[in-house]
């Protein structure tokens, strides 16, 4: 089977627009594997040859954007950060295909990272593809609920779902990094005012979807709370954050070094003190990062695996300053 | 009276139960047939079959004490071999037996009862009471709970409400409930803390109000302590004097001591109210000569403080927990509210005040003031604030769970999931993994408490992976999403972190019944 947009007629096309459901970017690369598994769910299919055209005709019908390679992350980034800005974007399923999937630690990670629903390679079998568009499709179905909604609600988590995939926690709270943890829980409170599930419990009743996903935003901001409002976590946030890993608080995406060392200090004003120090590093700023190492000895002056950072950031300093003068 | 269907509020306590509505915007506290706004949270079952429940029970007390059911909720989802469980079996006259594995029952002429049913039985009370008040049939409650309660106690709750034929819409807290009772519509500003002594449980919770959000900030509570002990304390100290009175122990009489058990009550009471009591109580037992044996007993409020000193004592331990995980002092705190009926003791507000250093607040009547708060959330629950268009003007609590939620590790760890006095709903996260090959099942299990092993916390249940891809060892990852919802209750998600697909789970609950007997309850409730 074949549906590539030349070989259709331009009536037929326009047919399929009107109860246009899924939009598919082909370059001819989709294996039929994934025509079998789209024809199952009866969708109006609108293919198209240049993803311009083909972000363009999403509207507030569409549930499911495909998007087949060879594109590399910032393509398929750019693309997924477009169509979630749209009005009605997080209820979009997004399906990317592209062989790089294959690796399947890389795939989640996309998907993450994306906010795709589905990355899967062109080999998927099409058993696989129907069971991952079948979850995903439910996972977004919310589109159809906007509806019987009032649109305000809806709009208002529609937009934070959104900012809360490309923003960072400051970002989505509306604050300033200086802001102070009394701040913090001010605009924390004024979100939660609006976003709390106890809020939608009314138009959500009967909705596991629409529930689950009220609860998945509320949870998130819970978390953005709970980091920026304690000392640590939030020092842990800022190096999550420079090194580019995540917009999100993962201690796990910090290089192995920075997690050693954080796992080293025996005392909390140690481990602050020693966060400082990475940050400032992370800035090149070795002279406030030595600073920090000897306030982080100075509480914990018997630990030695710190003393020995602490000497090699010394070292680093000390060079650092000599190429200055040379130069 | 408004179109919308009403939620009432159901205090359901260990001692006392109260129910209460909102209507057009006002709490209205609903009475019996006698106009008495508390009803004893007693069932007794009578030898013609039939069962009388709230403040007609009392009197069954003293005539058949080993068919009369109270303080249901000192055993409500907690595992039989548990030291609570056993002390309250010592303390209570009704028959409590194990069942298949470690849930409860009452026995009761042969018949057995999970606890559940029994607290049901007080809750469809409540709701008749309601009906009858409002004129119309209510479906819909919000129930409260000790803020120290977990995930089981907070499920067999809910299920109690369920068997009393109510739609649960939320379990709260009782300081929670307290607090929006006290500040809700007032345009408070205020970090108060509520000090909650009831009859079974003591709970201290610290809340910031702002407005019409209340956030808990910590939250702390010995479901253990409360109003009986107090009651225990006199109960002793009578049959002490009986037996030196008479030379004659009373510990094999459960009737003399059940009598007795009213008679400290009332004596409690009246020493809020006066400095001295006297207590005379005729034929308590028989001789070994067939005569009539009664008790003399003198009492004035300051020895019995004494005698009681320690009890009110522990409840500061717990107030400096709270404190402690608040990381503030009593000086930070604006005011302090009293909640419970064992509030009213005059030794426990002078305490109080002394503790924190300024007057209690108790304008709010202590019996009632948990269950309004609770109808103030059910208001605002039945709400649809964004078809009103007003969200800012409900009523929005951000309240924390308890205890420690964790998983055993390395045998006899707690490893934490998600840490005590988080804000709900929050969720803890952990990939588990097969450790053989082709295996197709993971078992969890759960821990929920204060210890750091896994021997001081109380296990919840098992949560079982089942129908895992088959694949080689280690190969089969699945992220597991523990939740603790808005009811303080835990739900579990997983996911393949390969494939991206659901998993499926099933949680096997410790203390729990198991499907057959719930059925059972229900199609007896039905009846």
């Amino acid at each position: 089977m074949n549906l590539k947009g030349q070989n259709l007629g331009q009536m037929q096309l326009n047919r399929m627009k009107a109860s246009a459901r899924c939009i598919i970017f082909d370059n001819g690369n989709i294996p039929s594997s994934t025509y079998s598994a789209l024809g199952e769910l009866n969708f109006g299919l609108v293919p198209s040859d240049r993803l311009d055209t083909c972000l363009e005709q999403i509207d507030q019908t569409t549930r499911l954007v495909v998007l087949a390679g060879p594109f590399d992350a910032q393509v398929y980034g750019d693309a997924c950060r477009r169509i979630r800005c749209m009005k009605f974007g997080w209820s979009i399923s997004i399906y990317l295909i592209s062989k790089e999937f294959e690796d399947r630690t890389l795939s989640a990670r996309r998907r993450t990272q994306l906010d795709a629903d589905i990355c899967l390679p062109p080999s998927a079998p099409s058993a696989v593809i129907s069971e991952h568009l079948a979850q995903s499709l439910e996972r977004r179905r919310l589109l159809s609920h906007h509806e019987d909604i009032p649109t305000g609600p809806a709009l208002t988590l529609d937009r934070l779902w959104d900012r809360m995939q490309r923003q960072d926690y400051y970002d989505i709270l509306e604050c300033s990094r200086s802001s102070d943890a009394a701040g913090i829980r001010q605009r924390f409170q004024a979100i939660a005012h609006i976003a709390h599930p106890d809020r939608h419990r009314k138009w959500a009743e009967n909705n596991p979807a629409l529930k689950r996903r009220i609860s998945e935003i509320y949870l998130r901001l819970s978390e953005i709370h709970k980091v920026l409002t304690h000392p640590i976590k939030r020092a842990t946030y800022h190096l999550c954050l420079k090194s580019g890993g995540s917009l999100r608080y993962e201690p796990s995406c910090l290089a192995t070094h920075i997690r050693q060392e954080i796992d080293e200090c025996e005392t909390q004003q140690g481990l602050n003190a020693v966060l400082q120090s990475i940050d400032a590093r992370m800035d090149g700023d070795w002279g406030r990062a030595c600073a920090a190492m000897e306030e982080a000895l100075a509480i914990e002056p018997n630990n030695g695996w710190l003393q020995m950072r602490a000497d090699a950031v010394q070292t680093v300093h000390r060079l650092n300053t000599q190429c200055g003068e040379w130069s | 009276m408004s179109g919308t269907e009403p939620v009432i509020g159901i205090d359901l306590g260990t001692t006392n139960s109260c129910v209460t509505v909102v209507v057009d915007g006002a709490v209205h506290v609903i009475p019996d047939e006698s106009g008495q706004t508390l009803q004893a949270s007693i069932v007794a079952f009578l030898a013609d079959g039939s069962v009388v429940v709230g403040n007609q029970g009392r009197a069954e007390i003293m005539v058949d004490p080993v068919n009369t059911v109270y303080s249901t909720k000192r055993l409500i989802g907690r595992a039989f071999d548990s030291g609570q469980v056993q002390d309250a079996i010592r303390a209570l006259p009704y028959a409590v037996v194990r069942g298949s594995e470690q849930q409860p029952f009452i026995e009761i002429r042969g018949e057995t009862y999970a606890i559940p049913e029994v607290s049901g039985m007080v809750l469809r009370r409540m709701k008749d009471l309601a009906e009858h008040y409002l004129g119309r049939s209510v479906q819909r409650a919000v129930i409260t709970v000790p803020a120290n309660f977990n995930d089981t106690q907070r499920q067999m709750t809910a299920l109690a409400g369920e068997l009393a034929g109510l739609k649960v819409l939320r379990v709260i807290n009782e300081p929670t409930a307290a607090a929006l009772a006290y500040g809700y519509g007032h345009d408070v500003n205020a970090r108060i803390a509520i000090y909650d002594f009831g009859g079974g449980t003591f709970d201290v919770t610290i809340l910031d109000v702002r407005g019409h959000i209340f956030e808990v900030i910590s939250t702390a509570g010995d479901s253990y302590l409360g109003g009986d002990d107090i009651d225990e304390r006199l109960i002793r100290s009578m049959m002490l004097a009986f037996e030196q009175q008479h030379g004659h122990s009373l510990n094999n009489n459960p009737q003399a001591v059940a009598r007795l058990k009213h008679v400290a009550e009332k004596t409690k009471i009246e020493l809020t109210q006066t400095d001295r009591a006297v207590v005379s109580v005729q034929d308590l037992a028989s001789g070994a000569d067939g005569t009539s044996l009664g008790l003399k007993f003198q009492l004035d409020r300051d020895s019995f403080g004494q005698r009681c000193q320690d009890i009110v004592q522990r409840t500061f331990l717990v107030c400096d927990e709270a404190l402690r995980n608040a990381r503030l002092t009593a000086d930070d705190l604006d005011h302090v509210i009293l909640v419970g009926g064992s509030t009213r003791m005059p030794l426990v507000r002078d305490m109080v005040g002394q503790y924190f250093g300024s007057k209690p607040l108790h304008d709010v009547n202590p019996d009632e003031v948990v269950a309004v708060g609770a109808a103030i959330q059910g208001a605002a629950l039945a709400e649809d604030h964004f078809v009103e268009n007003r969200p800012q003007e409900a009523a929005l609590l951000l309240d924390v769970t308890p205890q420690s939620l964790g998983i055993a590790s390395g045998g006899e760890y707690f490893e934490l999931l998600i840490e005590k006095n988080t804000q709900v709903p929050c969720e803890g996260r952990r990939v588990f993994t097969t450790s053989t090959d082709g295996q197709t099942e993971v078992r969890i299990k759960v821990y929920q408490g204060h210890s750091e092993v896994i021997a001081g916390n109380v296990l919840l249940g098992e949560v079982e992976l089942f129908g895992l891809r088959s694949a080689p060892r280690g190969h089969v990852q699945i992220d597991v999403a523990f939740e603790i919802d808005t009811n303080g209750m835990m739900l579990v998600r997983a996911t393949d972190r390969e494939t991206g697909l659901e998993q499926a789970t099933r949680i096997l609950v410790s203390a729990g019944y198991t499907r057959e007997e719930i059925a059972h309850m229900k199609a007896r409730a039905a009846q």
